[in-house]
C-alpha cells in the first residue's frame, strides 16, 4: 500500500481542483487522483465558460444555492488568482411572442433565487445593449458574466499543488476498498490511501461511488458540441445571447457566448451518449449550431469558424426524462467518511468554490482533524498576466526584464518564449502540448498552431532536449511523433 | 542589437522570397532598407522546401528551396539591405511607424514605405469543420514538412492526405522516401489544386492513390489518430450516402489551402479583396494605405516561388520610388480591374491612367483546354494571349502594352 494521505480527491476537473484549493489553507495531507495527464481535461475546459447569474435554477434546490454563493466566491478567487473574468451581462431573447412567457418564468425564479436587477426588455432595447441581436423580447440579466474556465481550473489546481496538495495525474481509479481506517484506492499507478475521500470524478463519479455504494445512481454523460469563432468576430460581441428555454427546467439551448480572450463560442448541443469515450464533433450539429445561432444573430459571420470542441455534461436525468436534477452529496452510513458529489452539471462551473467550501464544511465536521494554517504559510500562485494584452510600456519594462519576452512564439496570440518557459515550468510537472496550449493560449488562435507548433517543438528540443517520444498531446497515449529521421539530430550552426 | 537602424526609407516586413526580391530591388533603387523577419533565418519556407524545382523561371536552373533562397538573400545583403533577423513586428501605423520586438528588445522603426510580404498560412482542420474526434496526428502539410525537414522528426507510419495541394503532394513523396507509407491523397473537387507536374511526380511515380471528389467525414481515434472515414462528395460538395470507406491511418495531412496573413495589413487599414484574402493593391503595388505596399503569397497565392520574387522586385522598386520621390501624382482615377468569363481574380486590382506597360496575374475557374486570354478596355481587346491548358493550380501572367499610355473606365480579363 501507498502513501496514506488525510484526504484523498478523486477527479481534477474544476470541482476537484477547487476543493484541492480550499484544502490546501489547512494543515494535513492531500491527494487528487486525475486519470488524465492535466486537470480540467474535461467538461471543465470544455464548457461555455459563464458565471451564471441564477435565473435558470429552480428556487430551493442545491444548484440554486450553489449557484449564488458560487458566483460571489468565484469572483473573489479570480481576484485572488488573477484569473481573467467580467460581467459582461447576458440577453435570454424570445425569438416569438409565445417564448415571452419563458423570460417571465426565469425571471421570477431569478427573482426568488435573489437575482438583482432583471428586466424584460423590448427587442429594439435589446439590441442597444448588443447590436445585431434580433428578438421581439428579452429578459436582460446584467449580472451574468464569463471566466476562463481552463484558467481557473489550472490556476486553482496550480495554487493547490504550489501549497502542497499531491496531484497524481495519469492515475485512473480501478477498485476503492475501505479498510479499518480509510480506504485504499487502486489506481493504475498504484495503491493510494486516505482517510477520507471525496469524489469529484465528473461523468466518472457514479462508476467510482459504485466501488463502495452499489445504490449510487447512475450518470448519463451528455455530449456538447461547440464552435469558436475568431477574435475578428469577437469585436462585434459583448454579451451573452441565450434562446428563451423550449420547456421548464430545459437545457439552456445553443447560446452564443463572448470569451474572456475576446472569442465568440457557439452551442452547445444536447446529446445523450452511451459510450463517454467517443465524444466527437458531428457535421448535422455543426450546422445545427450555426442555423440556431443564427436566428439570434443574423450577421454571424460563419466564415470565422476556427474550431471546436465537445465537452460530456454529468446528467442524474436519464435520456427519457431529460431536464435538470438537482446535485447530490451522497455519504452513506456504511462509508461515512465518503463523499460522493453526483450530478455536477451547469452552473458546475460557477458553482465550484461554493461547492469546495461546503464540501470543507462537512470534513471540517467530520473528525478528519483539518486545522487552519497560518496565513504566513500561504503562498499564492497567480495566474500570468498575458503579455498581448499588457500596454505598450509594461511589456517594453517585461522585455527589458525578461529578454524572452522579445520573442514572439505564437503569433495568433501574441505569446512570447518567456510564457511558453513559464508553462512547463508548472508545479503540476505538466509536460504536453495540450498543458502548454491552455497555459498560455499557444494554439488556440486561428491558425491552430501551425506558426507556433514548430517554434515550441524547437524550444523543447534545444532547451530541454526531447526525443520524439517526449512530445505527447494529452499524455503517453497520444503521441505527437512516432520518432527521428536520421538517428542524430543534426545540429545546423545559426549565423 | 542596439546597432539596428531605427529609420530607413524602405522596411520591408518578412523575409521570404517576395520580401528578399523586394528588399534587394529596393536598396539597388538607392533606397536604405530594412528587413525584418520572424524566423532566425532568411528564405522563408523555401527554406523546408528541400526537394528541387525552384528558379526554373527566375534562373533557367533546376535549385532547391534553400538554394533559390541563398540567390536572393545574397542579392539583399550586396545590395546593403539591413536584416533584423528573429524580429517580429507588433504594431504598425498607417504612418509606417512599427514597433519590432526580438530577444531582449521591444523597439520603434520608421520607414517612409513599408513593404508587406509576410505570405501566407494554411488553412486548418478547424476552419474546414471536419467531424470527429481530435486526437494527435493531424498535421497541416507545411508544419509537418518543417517538423519532417527541419526538426528530423517522423510524424507518423501510415499518411492518409487531405487535399492535392502543392505541398501535400509534396509531402506524399517525401514521407514515402522515409518510409513512411502513404496511403492516399483525397480531394474534394473533380481535379487535383496542385500543379500537374507533382501528380506525376509525387502519387503517379509513387503508385499513391488519388481519390477525387472526395473528402473526409470523420476522424477517428481518441488519443492519437486510427482512422478517417472518406466519401464520395457531390457537385454541390455534399457527401452522398452510401459512399463512405474508412482509411486505416495514424496521421491526416491538411494540404487544403493557404491563407495570405493579412492580420497586420487589416489593422493598419488595408482594404482586402474578399476572392484573393489578400490586398487591393494599384498596379504600382500600393494598397489603398498610401506608403504600403504589398507582394508576394501575402498578396495572393502564388504556385512558383519565381513568380512571388518577381512580384516582391516590381513591389520594393515601387516602394523605393515612393520613398525617395515623395507621394506619387495624384489626380487621376485610377482603372478598375475586375475579372470577367472563366477568371477567379485578377492582381492588381486597379490601374493607373496613362500606363504605357500592365502586368496581370490571374487564375482561371476551371480547368480547361485550348482558350484565349484576353484583357479588354471598355470592351476593347487589349492583349490576347492562347492559352492551350488552363488550370486553377497555375497562375498565368499577361503583359499589356499600351504605347499611348493607357486609358478607358474599366479593364477585364477573360477567358474566350
Amino acid at each position: 500500500m501507498g502513501e496514506i494521505f488525510d484526504i484523498a480527491v478523486i477527479g481534477a476537473g474544476v470541482i476537484g481542483s477547487a476543493i484541492a484549493r480550499a484544502l490546501s489553507r489547512y494543515a494535513g495531507s492531500f491527494a487528487v487522483i486525475e486519470r488524465t495527464h492535466d486537470v480540467g481535461m474535461g467538461a471543465s475546459v470544455r464548457n461555455s465558460g459563464v458565471i451564471h447569474a441564477g435565473i435558470n435554477c429552480i428556487p430551493g434546490t442545491l444548484r440554486a444555492e450553489y449557484c449564488m454563493e458560487g458566483r460571489a466566491l468565484l469572483q473573489d478567487w479570480c481576484e485572488e488568482l488573477n484569473v481573467p473574468y467580467g460581467i459582461c451581462g447576458k440577453l435570454v431573447v424570445a425569438r416569438a411572442e409565445e417564448e415571452i412567457p419563458g423570460l417571465e418564468r426565469l425571471m421570477r425564479d431569478g427573482e426568488a433565487n435573489g437575482v438583482p436587477d432583471l428586466r424584460i426588455i423590448s427587442g429594439e432595447e435589446a439590441e442597444t445593449i448588443q447590436p445585431g441581436v434580433t428578438c421581439v423580447a428579452a429578459l436582460h440579466v446584467p449580472t451574468s458574466g464569463i471566466v476562463s474556465p481552463y484558467a481557473l481550473t489550472i490556476a486553482m489546481a496550480e495554487d493547490a499543488a504550489a501549497n502542497g496538495v499531491r496531484f497524481f495525474l495519469g492515475s485512473a481509479v480501478s477498485g476503492i476498498a475501505p479498510g479499518a481506517d480509510g480506504f485504499t484506492i487502486e489506481t493504475t499507478t498504484g495503491p493510494i490511501g486516505a482517510r477520507f475521500l471525496v469524489n469529484s470524478a465528473g461523468i466518472h463519479a457514479g462508476r467510482v461511488a459504485g466501488f463502495l455504494d452499489p445504490e449510487a445512481p447512475e450518470i448519463h454523460p451528455c455530449v456538447g458540441e461547440y464552435l469558436i469563432l475568431d477574435r475578428q468576430a469577437g469585436e462585434a460581441m459583448s454579451t451573452s445571447i441565450y434562446p428563451a428555454p423550449a420547456a421548464a427546467n430545459a437545457g439552456l439551448g445553443v447560446h452564443i457566448t463572448p470569451t474572456t480572450e475576446g472569442n465568440i463560442l457557439l452551442g452547445p448541443s444536447s446529446e445523450y451518449v452511451s459510450d463517454p469515450e467517443t465524444s466527437c464533433c458531428t457535421k448535422v450539429t455543426t450546422d445545427r449550431l450555426l442555423d440556431e445561432a443564427s436566428v439570434m444573430w443574423p450577421g454571424l459571420p460563419r466564415h470565422l469558424v476556427i474550431g471546436a470542441y465537445a465537452g460530456l455534461r454529468s446528467k442524474l436525468t436519464s435520456p427519457e426524462t431529460g431536464g435538470f436534477s438537482d446535485y447530490v452529496f451522497r455519504r452513506t452510513p456504511e462509508h461515512p467518511n465518503a463523499i460522493h458529489l453526483l450530478g455536477i452539471e451547469s452552473p458546475g462551473l460557477t458553482a465550484a468554490p461554493a461547492i469546495a467550501r461546503h464540501v470543507v464544511d462537512d470534513l471540517l465536521a467530520s473528525d478528519v482533524g483539518l486545522r487552519t494554517k497560518p496565513a504566513g504559510e500561504i503562498r499564492t500562485r497567480r495566474w500570468p498576466d498575458r503579455f498581448d494584452e499588457l500596454p505598450e510600456d509594461e511589456k517594453k519594462r517585461l522585455v527589458a526584464a525578461d529578454p524572452d519576452h522579445g520573442d514572439i512564439v505564437c503569433r495568433c496570440e501574441g505569446v512570447t518564449r518567456a510564457e511558453i518557459l513559464h508553462a512547463i515550468d508548472n508545479p503540476l510537472g505538466v509536460r504536453t502540448l495540450s498543458g502548454i496550449k491552455f497555459r498560455t493560449r499557444a494554439s488556440m488562435g486561428r491558425c491552430s498552431g501551425g506558426y507556433c507548433l514548430p517554434r515550441i517543438v524547437e524550444i523543447l528540443q534545444e532547451e530541454f532536449g526531447w526525443s520524439p517520444g517526449d512530445f505527447q498531446l494529452r499524455g503517453p497515449d497520444s503521441p505527437a511523433f512516432v520518432g527521428r529521421l536520421l538517428e542524430e539530430d543534426h545540429v545546423c550552426a545559426h549565423s | 542589437m542596439s546597432a539596428r537602424t531605427r529609420e530607413a526609407d524602405v522596411v520591408v516586413i518578412g523575409g521570404g522570397p517576395a520580401g528578399l526580391a523586394s528588399a534587394a530591388s529596393a536598396a539597388d533603387a538607392g533606397a536604405k532598407v530594412v528587413l525584418v523577419d520572424r524566423n532566425r533565418e532568411l528564405g522563408g519556407i523555401l527554406n523546408q522546401c528541400i526537394h528541387d524545382g525552384f528558379g526554373l523561371h527566375a534562373f533557367g536552373e533546376v535549385l532547391t528551396g534553400p538554394e533559390f533562397a541563398a540567390r536572393y538573400i545574397d542579392r539583399a545583403f550586396d545590395a546593403g539591405v539591413e536584416v533584423h533577423p528573429n524580429t517580429t513586428v507588433a504594431e504598425l501605423e498607417a504612418s509606417r511607424e512599427l514597433v519590432c520586438t526580438t530577444l531582449g528588445e521591444r523597439y520603434p522603426l520608421r520607414a517612409a514605405s513599408v513593404v508587406l510580404a509576410m505570405g501566407c498560412r494554411e488553412r486548418t482542420r478547424g476552419m474546414l469543420q471536419i467531424p470527429g474526434t481530435r486526437p494527435a496526428g493531424v498535421y497541416t502539410a507545411g508544419t509537418a514538412q518543417w517538423l519532417t525537414n527541419m526538426r528530423n522528426l517522423r510524424v507518423g507510419k501510415k499518411i492518409l492526405i487531405l487535399g492535392s495541394g502543392d505541398i501535400g503532394l509534396i509531402m506524399a513523396r517525401r514521407l514515402t522516401w522515409e518510409g513512411a507509407e502513404v496511403v492516399g491523397v483525397v480531394e474534394l473537387l473533380p481535379y487535383p489544386s496542385g500543379l500537374p507536374r507533382n501528380i506525376t511526380q509525387c502519387l503517379e511515380d509513387y503508385g499513391i492513390p488519388l481519390h477525387l471528389s472526395h473528402s473526409a467525414t470523420c476522424i477517428h481515434g481518441r488519443e492519437r489518430v486510427e482512422s478517417v472515414t472518406v466519401a464520395r462528395f457531390d457537385g454541390r460538395r455534399q457527401p452522398v450516402p452510401g459512399t463512405e470507406f474508412e482509411i486505416e491511418c495514424d496521421t491526416l495531412l491538411l494540404s487544403v489551402g493557404l491563407i495570405p496573413e493579412n492580420e497586420l495589413s487589416r489593422r493598419v487599414g488595408v482594404r482586402l479583396d474578399a476572392t484573393t484574402s489578400g490586398a487591393f493593391v494599384d498596379d504600382r503595388h500600393m494598397t489603398n494605405v498610401p506608403g504600403v505596399f504589398s507582394c508576394g503569397n501575402v498578396l495572393h497565392i502564388h504556385d512558383l516561388a519565381d513568380w512571388a520574387a518577381e512580384e516582391g522586385a516590381r513591389a520594393g522598386t515601387q516602394a523605393a520610388a515612393y520613398a525617395l520621390g515623395g507621394p506619387a501624382k495624384g489626380g487621376a482615377k485610377p482603372i478598375r480591374i475586375e475579372p470577367g468569363d472563366g477568371i477567379r481574380y485578377v492582381v492588381p486590382q486597379t490601374a493607373s491612367r496613362g500606363s504605357k506597360e500592365l502586368l496581370v496575374s490571374f487564375r482561371v475557374t476551371a480547368p480547361d483546354e485550348n482558350r484565349t486570354a484576353e484583357v479588354l478596355a471598355d470592351g476593347r481587346v487589349l492583349a490576347s494571349e492562347d492559352l492551350r491548358r488552363a488550370h486553377p493550380a497555375e497562375m498565368v501572367q499577361m503583359k499589356v502594352g499600351c504605347a499611348d499610355g493607357l486609358d478607358a473606365d474599366r479593364l477585364e480579363v477573360r477567358l474566350t
